[in-house]
C-alpha cells in the first residue's frame, strides 16, 4: 500500500469482517440443514410500523460502493421491508481521494427473499438502483452559455446499481431497535455499464465494481 | 449448488474481485501511473534530424479501436506519439487508466494535451497528477514540440497561457524546427462570447516561424496549410484512425491510416491563402 491512504484498497478489513460477519451465518445455518431456516411471509412481519409513517423506518452508516468513504442516510421500507428507499449523504477526503468529494445519494432496493434463524434474519441477495449527486465546483447539471445542453453530459449525476446480501440482528421486541443489519454489496455506475454494454473486456473487473458495506439501524 | 459453493462464489464476487471504491470522482491516481510525461520524456535518446510521429487524438472510450490499432502504430516504429486529448468522456479516473493503460503498450513514448473532456469533473487534477503539465515544450534534435491547453471554456478563460506560449515560441532557435499540438482547433477555439483566443493564435502563428499544427477536437481529418504552416487534424480514433508524419532532413510527409491501411496525404504547397476554420463536428 503507498503511503497515502488510497481510495481502492482492495479488500480491506472493514470489508472483510462484514463479509464475515454476512457469509459465515449461512454456512453455519448450512451445516445444521436447511430445515433451520424459515420463510416469513414477506408482507407479515418483517417490519411492522410502530412509529407512523412520517419517521424514517430506518437509518444507515455506509461506506464503499461509490457512495463515499463516509456516509449516513435514512430511509423507509415498504412492503413489509421488501422495498426501501433511502437517501443520504456520502464524504470522501482528500487523503483518500486525492480531492475532497460530497455527494447526495437516493437509492431503492428490493429484498424479496428473508431467511429467518431465531434472532438473525439473513437477506441473502437484494437488487438496488439510484442516483448519486455529487456537489462542488468541479460538477453541474446545467451548462452555463455557450454550451449548447446536451454537449456534455451531466457530470454531477451519475446513476448506480447495486446487490448485495445482509445479516439482520432481531433483538427483543419492545426495544428502541427492530433490527441492527450489517450488509455488502458490490455497486456499479452507469458510465462503466455505457462501456460494457458497448465493448464487454474494454475494462478490468476493479474497474466495473465497487464493494461496499454498511449498518442498518431499523426503528 | 449447495450453500458453500453459494458463499464461496459470494466471496470471490464481493472480496476477491471486487474493490473498495469510495467514490466515482476519485483523483487518486496510482503512484506508477503518475508523471507520465516526465517518464516519456526521459525516455527519448539521440538528436535525430529525421523523425517518425504517431498522431492521434479524440480516443474518449475507443478501447477496442486501441486494442486494434496500436499494434499497426507500434509496427511503424515511430520515434514519439502525439495525443491531442480527449481520453476521457467525463475526465473520470478509471477513464483515464483505462485509455492509459493502452497507451502504454505504445513502444514509443507518447506525449499527451488535455482535450476539453477531459477537463470534466476532477479531471483536471487527475490529468496533472497523472501526465504532469498542461503546457509544455520538449526539443528532440533540431525539433521543437510545444504542447499547450486552449481549452478556454473549460478553464475559464485562463487559457491559453498566452506568457508562457509567447515566451515558448521566442526561445525557438532559427535552426529549429516547431511544432505545435493542442486539443482545440486554434483557428476556431471553442471560447466564450467575445472570446479572442482563435483570433489571439491565428496571429501568434503568424509572427512565428511553425511548421505543423496538430490538432483533434473535430471529427475530420484534414491537412492543410497557411504560408508556411500545415496543420493537422487528427479527428476521432473511432474505427482506428491515426496519421503518421514522416520529418525529413527538409520538409514531412503524412499518411491518413486507418488500422493498417495507410493512404499518403497530399501535403498543400505553400500559397498564401486564410487560415480556415475548423469545420466537422465538434467532438
Amino acid at each position: 500500500m503507498s503511503p497515502k491512504c488510497r481510495s481502492r484498497c482492495p479488500r480491506p478489513l472493514v470489508f472483510a469482517a462484514a463479509l464475515a460477519a454476512c457469509s459465515l451465518m449461512p454456512i453455519w445455518l448450512a451445516s445444521g440443514g436447511a430445515a433451520a431456516f424459515e420463510v416469513p411471509s414477506p408482507y407479515s412481519e418483517r417490519d411492522p410500523d410502530r412509529l407512523g409513517w412520517y419517521v424514517p423506518d430506518f437509518a444507515v452508516a455506509h461506506t464503499g460502493s461509490y457512495l463515499g468513504a463516509l456516509g449516513a442516510g435514512f430511509g423507509y421500507s415498504v412492503f413489509d421491508d421488501v422495498i426501501n428507499l433511502s437517501v443520504g449523504y456520502g464524504f470522501t477526503p482528500a487523503a483518500i481521494a486525492a480531492l475532497d468529494v460530497h455527494n447526495l445519494w437516493m437509492r431503492g432496493s428490493i429484498r424479496p427473499i428473508a431467511l429467518r434463524y431465531r434472532a438473525f434474519r439473513f437477506v441473502p441477495v437484494y437488487l438496488g438502483g439510484g442516483a448519486l449527486y455529487a456537489v462542488g465546483d468541479n460538477f453541474f447539471t446545467r451548462l452555463p452559455e455557450p454550451y449548447s445542453e446536451d454537449y456534455y453530459a451531466k457530470t454531477a449525476w451519475m446513476f448506480l446499481g447495486q446487490v448485495g446480501l445482509a445479516v439482520d440482528y432481531l433483538p427483543e421486541p419492545g426495544g428502541a431497535f427492530e433490527r441492527h443489519g450489517l450488509y455488502a454489496e458490490v455497486a456499479m455506475h452507469d458510465q462503466t455499464m455505457k462501456i460494457l454494454a458497448k465493448e464487454l473486456d474494454a475494462l478490468r473487473f476493479v474497474d466495473l465494481v465497487a464493494s461496499g458495506v454498511g449498518y442498518r439501524m431499523a426503528f | 449448488m449447495g450453500w458453500p459453493s453459494c458463499v464461496g462464489a459470494l466471496a470471490m464476487l464481493f472480496g476477491l474481485g471486487g474493490c473498495f471504491e469510495a467514490t466515482p470522482f476519485s483523483a487518486d491516481v496510482e503512484e506508477e501511473d503518475e508523471g507520465t510525461i516526465g517518464k516519456n520524456l526521459a525516455r527519448l535518446s539521440g538528436a535525430p534530424t529525421a523523425i517518425r510521429v504517431v498522431a492521434l487524438g479524440d480516443t474518449h472510450h475507443s478501447y477496442r479501436d486501441m486494442d486494434a490499432a496500436f499494434p499497426f502504430i507500434n509496427a511503424r516504429a515511430p520515434e514519439l506519439v502525439v495525443h491531442t486529448g480527449d481520453m476521457t468522456n467525463q475526465g473520470l479516473l478509471f477513464e483515464y487508466e483505462a485509455t492509459k493503460r493502452r497507451l502504454d503498450e505504445l513502444s514509443a513514448p507518447y506525449f499527451p494535451v488535455i482535450g476539453n473532456h477531459d477537463a470534466l469533473s476532477n479531471g483536471k487534477e487527475i490529468y496533472d497528477e497523472m501526465f504532469g503539465p498542461l503546457d509544455y515544450l520538449f526539443r528532440y534534435g533540431p525539433f521543437v514540440f510545444i504542447g499547450f491547453n486552449a481549452n478556454a471554456l473549460e478553464f475559464d478563460g485562463q487559457v491559453p497561457n498566452r506568457p508562457w506560449l509567447e515566451a515558448a515560441l521566442e526561445s525557438v532557435r532559427a535552426a529549429e524546427r516547431v511544432i505545435l499540438f493542442t486539443h482545440q482547433v486554434p483557428y476556431a477555439v471553442d471560447d466564450f462570447d467575445g472570446g479572442d483566443t482563435s483570433a489571439y493564435l491565428t496571429e501568434l502563428f503568424r509572427r512565428h516561424r511553425i511548421e505543423l499544427v496538430i490538432h483533434g477536437h473535430i471529427a475530420q481529418r484534414y491537412l492543410r496549410r497557411s504560408g508556411p504552416t500545415l496543420t493537422l487534424s487528427t479527428s476521432t480514433f473511432e474505427g482506428g484512425d491515426y496519421s503518421v508524419i514522416d520529418f525529413r532532413d527538409r520538409g514531412l510527409t503524412v499518411e491518413h491510416c486507418t488500422l493498417g491501411d495507410c493512404v499518403p496525404a497530399p501535403v498543400p504547397p505553400i500559397v498564401i491563402e486564410p487560415i480556415p476554420l475548423g469545420g466537422g463536428d465538434v467532438l
